[in-house]
Protein backbone atom coordinates (compact mmCIF):
# COMPACT_ATOMS: atom_id res chain seq x y z
CA UNK A 1 0.00 0.00 0.00
CA UNK A 2 1.57 3.27 -0.98
CA UNK A 3 1.51 6.44 1.09
CA UNK A 4 -1.32 8.22 -0.73
CA UNK A 5 -3.66 5.21 -0.34
CA UNK A 6 -2.86 5.13 3.41
CA UNK A 7 -3.59 8.84 3.66
CA UNK A 8 -6.89 8.37 1.86
CA UNK A 9 -7.89 5.55 4.21
CA UNK A 10 -7.02 7.73 7.19
CA UNK A 11 -9.10 10.63 5.91
CA UNK A 12 -12.05 8.37 5.16
CA UNK A 13 -11.80 6.95 8.67
CA UNK A 14 -11.53 10.43 10.17
CA UNK A 15 -14.59 11.49 8.23
CA UNK A 16 -16.59 8.49 9.43
CA UNK A 17 -15.36 9.00 12.99
CA UNK A 18 -16.32 12.67 12.92
CA UNK A 19 -19.72 11.82 11.48
CA UNK A 20 -20.41 9.18 14.10
CA UNK A 21 -19.04 11.38 16.88
CA UNK A 22 -21.23 14.31 15.89
CA UNK A 23 -24.33 12.06 15.92
CA UNK A 24 -23.40 10.69 19.38
CA UNK A 25 -22.49 14.14 20.69
CA UNK A 26 -25.82 15.52 19.52
CA UNK A 27 -27.65 12.75 21.39
CA UNK A 28 -25.58 13.25 24.53
CA UNK A 29 -26.04 17.00 24.39
CA UNK A 30 -29.78 16.43 24.35
CA UNK A 31 -29.36 14.42 27.55
CA UNK A 32 -27.30 17.20 29.13
CA UNK A 33 -29.81 19.79 27.99
CA UNK A 34 -32.73 17.83 29.40
CA UNK A 35 -30.85 17.32 32.69
CA UNK A 36 -30.15 21.02 32.95
CA UNK A 37 -33.78 21.84 32.23
CA UNK A 38 -34.98 19.36 34.88
CA UNK A 39 -32.53 20.77 37.44
CA UNK A 40 -33.72 24.31 36.68
CA UNK A 41 -37.37 23.30 36.98
CA UNK A 42 -36.89 21.48 40.28
CA UNK A 43 -34.91 24.42 41.68
CA UNK A 44 -37.67 26.79 40.54
CA UNK A 45 -40.33 24.61 42.15
CA UNK A 46 -38.42 24.34 45.44
CA UNK A 47 -38.07 28.11 45.56
CA UNK A 48 -41.74 28.53 44.67
CA UNK A 49 -42.76 26.21 47.55
CA UNK A 50 -40.59 28.26 49.93
CA UNK A 51 -42.04 31.48 48.58
CA UNK A 52 -45.61 30.23 49.12
CA UNK A 53 -44.75 29.01 52.64
CA UNK A 54 -43.22 32.37 53.50
CA UNK A 55 -46.21 34.21 52.14
CA UNK A 56 -48.63 32.01 54.07
CA UNK A 57 -46.72 32.35 57.32
CA UNK A 58 -46.32 36.05 56.83
CA UNK A 59 -49.92 36.77 55.98
CA UNK A 60 -51.89 34.37 58.15
CA UNK A 61 -49.75 33.99 61.22
CA UNK A 62 -47.96 37.35 61.17
CA UNK A 63 -44.36 36.43 60.50
CA UNK A 64 -41.36 38.63 61.10
CA UNK A 65 -41.15 39.89 57.53
CA UNK A 66 -43.88 42.47 57.61
CA UNK A 67 -42.91 43.68 54.11
CA UNK A 68 -45.10 41.09 52.41
CA UNK A 69 -48.06 41.66 54.70
CA UNK A 70 -47.82 45.41 54.18
CA UNK A 71 -47.47 44.97 50.42
CA UNK A 72 -50.50 42.67 50.31
CA UNK A 73 -52.58 45.01 52.45
CA UNK A 74 -51.56 48.02 50.33
CA UNK A 75 -52.48 46.24 47.10
CA UNK A 76 -55.68 44.90 48.65
CA UNK A 77 -56.71 48.43 49.47
CA UNK A 78 -55.99 49.43 45.88
CA UNK A 79 -57.20 46.38 43.94
CA UNK A 80 -59.65 44.62 46.20
CA UNK A 81 -58.97 41.12 47.43
CA UNK A 82 -56.34 39.96 44.98
CA UNK A 83 -52.80 41.24 44.66
CA UNK A 84 -49.57 40.40 42.87
CA UNK A 85 -46.06 40.44 44.20
CA UNK A 86 -43.07 40.34 41.87
CA UNK A 87 -39.83 38.50 42.46
CA UNK A 88 -36.60 38.70 40.50
CA UNK A 89 -34.70 35.63 39.25
CA UNK A 90 -33.03 35.32 42.68
CA UNK A 91 -36.44 35.32 44.37
CA UNK A 92 -36.04 38.72 45.96
CA UNK A 93 -39.07 41.01 46.18
CA UNK A 94 -39.16 43.40 43.27
CA UNK A 95 -41.12 46.62 42.84
CA UNK A 96 -41.76 46.14 39.13
CA UNK A 97 -42.60 43.27 36.77
CA UNK A 98 -39.92 40.61 36.93
CA UNK A 99 -39.12 36.90 36.49
CA UNK A 100 -41.68 35.46 38.90
CA UNK A 101 -44.85 36.66 40.45
CA UNK A 102 -47.04 35.54 43.27
CA UNK A 103 -50.76 35.98 42.84
CA UNK A 104 -52.35 36.23 46.25
CA UNK A 105 -56.13 35.96 46.56
CA UNK A 106 -58.05 36.10 49.82
CA UNK A 107 -61.67 35.31 50.50
CA UNK A 108 -63.26 36.32 53.77
CA UNK A 109 -66.30 34.31 54.85
CA UNK A 110 -68.26 35.29 57.91
CA UNK A 111 -69.07 32.45 60.30
CA UNK A 112 -71.40 32.43 63.27
CA UNK A 113 -68.64 33.06 65.74
CA UNK A 114 -65.82 34.45 63.62
CA UNK A 115 -64.35 34.81 60.16
CA UNK A 116 -62.78 32.21 57.90
CA UNK A 117 -60.09 33.46 55.54
CA UNK A 118 -59.24 31.34 52.51
CA UNK A 119 -55.96 32.21 50.84
CA UNK A 120 -55.10 31.00 47.33
CA UNK A 121 -51.56 31.51 46.12
CA UNK A 122 -50.18 30.91 42.64
CA UNK A 123 -46.55 31.30 41.69
CA UNK A 124 -46.23 32.09 37.98
CA UNK A 125 -43.04 32.21 35.97
CA UNK A 126 -41.92 34.25 33.02
CA UNK A 127 -43.90 36.29 30.54
CA UNK A 128 -45.93 33.19 29.60
CA UNK A 129 -47.22 33.14 33.21
CA UNK A 130 -46.81 29.42 33.52
CA UNK A 131 -47.95 28.14 36.93
CA UNK A 132 -45.01 26.78 38.92
CA UNK A 133 -46.84 26.02 42.14
CA UNK A 134 -50.18 26.82 43.66
CA UNK A 135 -51.76 26.18 47.00
CA UNK A 136 -54.97 26.93 48.87
CA UNK A 137 -55.11 27.24 52.61
CA UNK A 138 -57.32 28.78 55.24
CA UNK A 139 -57.37 30.14 58.73
CA UNK A 140 -60.14 30.79 61.17
CA UNK A 141 -60.18 34.00 63.18
CA UNK A 142 -62.65 33.91 66.09
CA UNK A 143 -64.54 37.01 67.10
CA UNK A 144 -64.28 38.44 70.55
CA UNK A 145 -67.43 37.07 72.14
CA UNK A 146 -69.78 39.03 74.30
CA UNK A 147 -71.28 37.43 77.38
CA UNK A 148 -74.32 35.34 76.49
CA UNK A 149 -77.59 36.35 78.00
CA UNK B 1 12.56 3.88 5.86
CA UNK B 2 11.98 6.70 8.33
CA UNK B 3 8.83 7.65 6.50
CA UNK B 4 7.36 4.19 7.08
CA UNK B 5 8.00 4.45 10.84
CA UNK B 6 6.24 7.81 11.22
CA UNK B 7 3.36 6.69 8.97
CA UNK B 8 -0.32 7.37 9.75
CA UNK B 9 -1.85 4.56 11.80
CA UNK B 10 -5.45 3.92 10.89
CA UNK B 11 -7.74 2.88 13.76
CA UNK B 12 -6.32 5.16 16.47
CA UNK B 13 -8.96 7.83 15.84
CA UNK B 14 -11.74 5.21 15.98
CA UNK B 15 -10.48 3.98 19.33
CA UNK B 16 -10.25 7.52 20.67
CA UNK B 17 -13.72 8.26 19.42
CA UNK B 18 -15.16 5.17 21.10
CA UNK B 19 -13.52 6.22 24.37
CA UNK B 20 -14.81 9.79 24.15
CA UNK B 21 -18.34 8.68 23.22
CA UNK B 22 -18.36 6.22 26.13
CA UNK B 23 -17.27 8.95 28.52
CA UNK B 24 -19.84 11.39 27.18
CA UNK B 25 -22.64 8.82 27.41
CA UNK B 26 -21.68 7.87 30.98
CA UNK B 27 -21.55 11.48 32.17
CA UNK B 28 -24.75 12.29 30.32
CA UNK B 29 -26.59 9.39 31.93
CA UNK B 30 -25.21 10.22 35.38
CA UNK B 31 -26.22 13.84 35.05
CA UNK B 32 -29.69 12.88 33.81
CA UNK B 33 -30.29 10.36 36.62
CA UNK B 34 -29.12 12.88 39.21
CA UNK B 35 -31.38 15.61 37.82
CA UNK B 36 -34.30 13.16 37.64
CA UNK B 37 -33.83 12.07 41.27
CA UNK B 38 -33.66 15.71 42.32
CA UNK B 39 -36.79 16.51 40.36
CA UNK B 40 -38.68 13.57 41.89
CA UNK B 41 -37.65 14.64 45.39
CA UNK B 42 -38.82 18.19 44.74
CA UNK B 43 -42.11 16.88 43.36
CA UNK B 44 -42.57 14.70 46.44
CA UNK B 45 -41.84 17.60 48.79
CA UNK B 46 -44.25 19.85 46.90
CA UNK B 47 -47.00 17.19 47.03
CA UNK B 48 -46.42 16.72 50.76
CA UNK B 49 -46.68 20.44 51.27
CA UNK B 50 -49.98 20.46 49.36
CA UNK B 51 -51.28 17.60 51.51
CA UNK B 52 -50.17 19.41 54.65
CA UNK B 53 -51.95 22.62 53.69
CA UNK B 54 -55.10 20.69 52.75
CA UNK B 55 -55.05 19.00 56.17
CA UNK B 56 -54.35 22.30 57.91
CA UNK B 57 -57.31 23.88 56.13
CA UNK B 58 -59.50 20.99 57.35
CA UNK B 59 -58.14 21.43 60.89
CA UNK B 60 -59.05 25.13 60.78
CA UNK B 61 -62.54 24.14 59.58
CA UNK B 62 -62.83 21.83 62.59
CA UNK B 63 -61.78 24.66 64.92
CA UNK B 64 -64.34 26.93 63.25
CA UNK B 65 -67.06 24.29 63.79
CA UNK B 66 -66.06 23.85 67.43
CA UNK B 67 -66.13 27.60 67.92
CA UNK B 68 -69.58 27.79 66.33
CA UNK B 69 -70.80 25.08 68.73
CA UNK B 70 -69.16 26.86 71.65
CA UNK B 71 -70.89 30.10 70.78
CA UNK B 72 -74.23 28.27 71.04
CA UNK B 73 -73.25 26.58 74.27
CA UNK B 74 -74.31 29.04 76.90
CA UNK B 75 -74.76 27.11 80.09
CA UNK B 76 -73.42 24.13 81.93
CA UNK B 77 -76.38 21.73 82.11
CA UNK B 78 -75.90 18.11 81.03
CA UNK B 79 -78.46 18.47 78.23
CA UNK B 80 -76.61 21.44 76.78
CA UNK B 81 -73.32 19.60 77.06
CA UNK B 82 -74.83 16.60 75.24
CA UNK B 83 -76.16 18.87 72.49
CA UNK B 84 -72.77 20.53 72.25
CA UNK B 85 -70.99 17.16 71.89
CA UNK B 86 -73.57 15.92 69.36
CA UNK B 87 -73.05 19.01 67.22
CA UNK B 88 -69.29 18.59 66.98
CA UNK B 89 -67.75 17.50 63.68
CA UNK B 90 -66.90 13.81 63.28
CA UNK B 91 -63.19 14.48 63.20
CA UNK B 92 -63.36 15.30 66.91
CA UNK B 93 -62.31 12.04 68.52
CA UNK B 94 -62.16 12.91 72.18
CA UNK B 95 -64.12 15.14 74.53
CA UNK B 96 -63.51 15.26 78.26
CA UNK B 97 -66.48 14.71 80.59
CA UNK B 98 -67.00 18.44 81.20
CA UNK B 99 -66.33 19.35 77.57
CA UNK B 100 -63.29 21.41 78.58
CA UNK B 101 -60.83 19.68 76.27
CA UNK B 102 -61.47 18.44 72.74
CA UNK B 103 -59.04 16.52 70.60
CA UNK B 104 -59.20 15.92 66.88
CA UNK B 105 -57.08 14.39 64.16
CA UNK B 106 -56.82 15.21 60.48
CA UNK B 107 -54.74 12.84 58.33
CA UNK B 108 -52.07 14.42 56.10
CA UNK B 109 -50.85 11.25 54.39
CA UNK B 110 -50.14 7.62 55.30
CA UNK B 111 -47.46 8.56 57.78
CA UNK B 112 -48.48 11.89 59.28
CA UNK B 113 -51.51 13.61 60.74
CA UNK B 114 -52.41 16.90 62.32
CA UNK B 115 -53.29 16.45 65.95
CA UNK B 116 -55.33 19.29 67.41
CA UNK B 117 -56.33 20.14 70.96
CA UNK B 118 -58.93 22.75 71.82
CA UNK B 119 -58.94 23.75 75.47
CA UNK B 120 -62.05 25.57 76.61
CA UNK B 121 -61.56 27.92 79.49
CA UNK B 122 -64.87 28.94 81.00
CA UNK B 123 -64.97 32.52 82.20
CA UNK B 124 -66.25 33.57 85.56
CA UNK B 125 -69.98 33.23 84.84
CA UNK B 126 -69.60 30.21 82.53
CA UNK B 127 -71.48 32.18 79.95
CA UNK B 128 -68.52 33.53 78.02
CA UNK B 129 -66.49 30.66 76.66
CA UNK B 130 -62.95 31.23 75.53
CA UNK B 131 -60.67 28.65 74.07
CA UNK B 132 -57.14 28.04 72.95
CA UNK B 133 -56.34 25.77 70.05
CA UNK B 134 -53.10 23.96 69.40
CA UNK B 135 -52.27 21.95 66.30
CA UNK B 136 -49.15 19.96 65.60
CA UNK B 137 -47.91 17.57 62.98
CA UNK B 138 -47.39 14.07 64.36
CA UNK B 139 -46.26 10.76 62.93
CA UNK B 140 -48.82 7.98 62.74
CA UNK B 141 -46.20 5.28 62.61
CA UNK B 142 -44.79 3.95 65.82
CA UNK B 143 -41.10 4.35 66.24
CA UNK B 144 -39.36 1.05 66.79
CA UNK B 145 -35.92 1.47 68.20
CA UNK B 146 -33.38 -1.18 67.38
CA UNK B 147 -32.13 -2.46 70.73
CA UNK B 148 -30.11 -5.32 69.32
CA UNK B 149 -26.44 -4.70 69.79
CA UNK B 150 -24.63 -6.91 67.41
CA UNK B 151 -21.43 -7.18 69.44
CA UNK B 152 -19.07 -9.98 70.07
CA UNK B 153 -20.20 -11.95 73.09
CA UNK B 154 -16.81 -13.40 73.80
Amino acid sequence: MNHSTKLNTFFVEMLLVLLFFSVCAAGTLLFFGRSHQMAEQSCEKSRAVLCVQNAEQDYLTGGEQAILREAVQKQQRENGVSCELWYDKDWKLSQKENAYHLVFKTEHAARTAGEYVTVTMHVLAGPSKETVYSITTGKYFPKEREAAQ
Amino acid sequence: MNRNKVGIHTGISSLLMVLVVLCLTTFGLLSYSSARADSMLTEKAAKHMEAYYTAQTKAEEVIASIDTQLSKFGGGSQQELDDFVAGLPQTVIGVTADGAMLTFRVPVDDTQEISGIVTVAPAESFSKKRYTSFCRLVSTQEFESDTNLNVWQG
